[in-house]
């Protein structure tokens, strides 16, 4: 894949990771932008927005490897690739593809579950800047 | 200046500190509350409604040759209202009318939370003092 993020920090424990289940069948690369897949507790790579982002793939996964569990980092400061639209120093990000980010447009907090992380870096498409992640 | 923050507890890893540059030519007291300023990762001394950046962990003078400063954003410290500002139990806070002045933050959505310097844990009226549980970033 690409765009995975590049962990610059890890805070609070460890970067605070927690596990959640993946598909056995699927690579993950580390870095890879997890989000929510199903219940309970089931995540899958970000896809697009809208994705509930649950966290970074701490570790790296092969497809049909036989593992179904993964930690995400929950607490860090990551370099992310900027998606297809603004990214702004400051303003909290979402998902906008496969580990793509740009900034939240979704003004409600019943949307607050997509934000990845709050932007310190206004980047160009495609460029990376850092991001603090505090899921 | 005057109120700087009081770190009463550490949270996280030691208050999770994160670095962020800041200009030469300031002087930045130890418990000041810094907000984000400009692209990349840039921090000044917060100003009303500032976008948080956390609470300044070392003292800096003025141009004393430092451009990069740690800020704690894991804790809970006691901040200082203003004059005609207070905080309520629960509620979320951010920066008042003067540097290091905490009021009742407006807004609640998305956009507006990165001005959120922390949740209350007590109400306090105008020029009294309270603790406030900060965790920079956290999803609300």
């Amino acid at each position: 894949m690409a765009s995975e993020a590049t962990i610059i920090t890890l805070l609070g424990n460890q970067g605070d990771p927690v596990e959640y289940t993946v598909a056995n069948g699927t690579a993950i690369p580390k870095g890879s932008l997890m989000v929510f897949d199903s219940s309970p507790q089931t995540a899958k790579i970000s896809a697009a927005d809208g994705n509930f982002f649950v966290g970074i793939a701490a570790t790296e996964k092969k497809a049909s490897d036989g593992i179904v569990k993964m930690s995400c980092i929950t607490h860090c400061v990551a370099d992310m690739v900027a998606g297809t639209g603004a990214t702004t120093f400051g303003q909290p990000l979402k998902i906008s593809g496969v580990n793509l980010t740009i900034d939240a447009d979704d003004d409600t907090i019943a949307n607050a579950a997509e934000v990845v992380g709050l932007s310190l870096e206004t980047v160009a498409d495609g460029d990376s800047g850092a991001v603090l992640v505090n899921v | 200046m005057a109120d700087e923050a009081v770190i009463v507890d550490l949270l996280g890893n030691r208050g999770d500190p994160v670095e962020y540059t800041v200009a030469t030519g300031t002087a930045i007291p130890k418990g000041t509350l810094m907000m984000i300023s400009a692209s990349p990762q840039t921090a000044v001394i917060a100003t009303a409604a500032g976008l948080f950046a956390g609470i300044a962990a070392n003292e800096k003078t003025a141009t004393d040759g430092v451009v990069k400063m740690p800020l704690l954003t894991h804790c809970i410290a006691e901040l200082t209202c203003g004059a005609a500002e207070s905080m309520v139990l629960g509620g979320t806070v951010m920066v008042g009318a003067a540097p290091n002045e905490v009021t009742v933050a407006t807004g609640n959505t998305v956009d507006d939370a990165p001005k959120v310097v922390g949740i209350a844990q007590e109400t306090v009226a105008g020029n009294g003092t309270g603790s406030v549980l900060i965790n920079v970033g956290k999803r609300r």
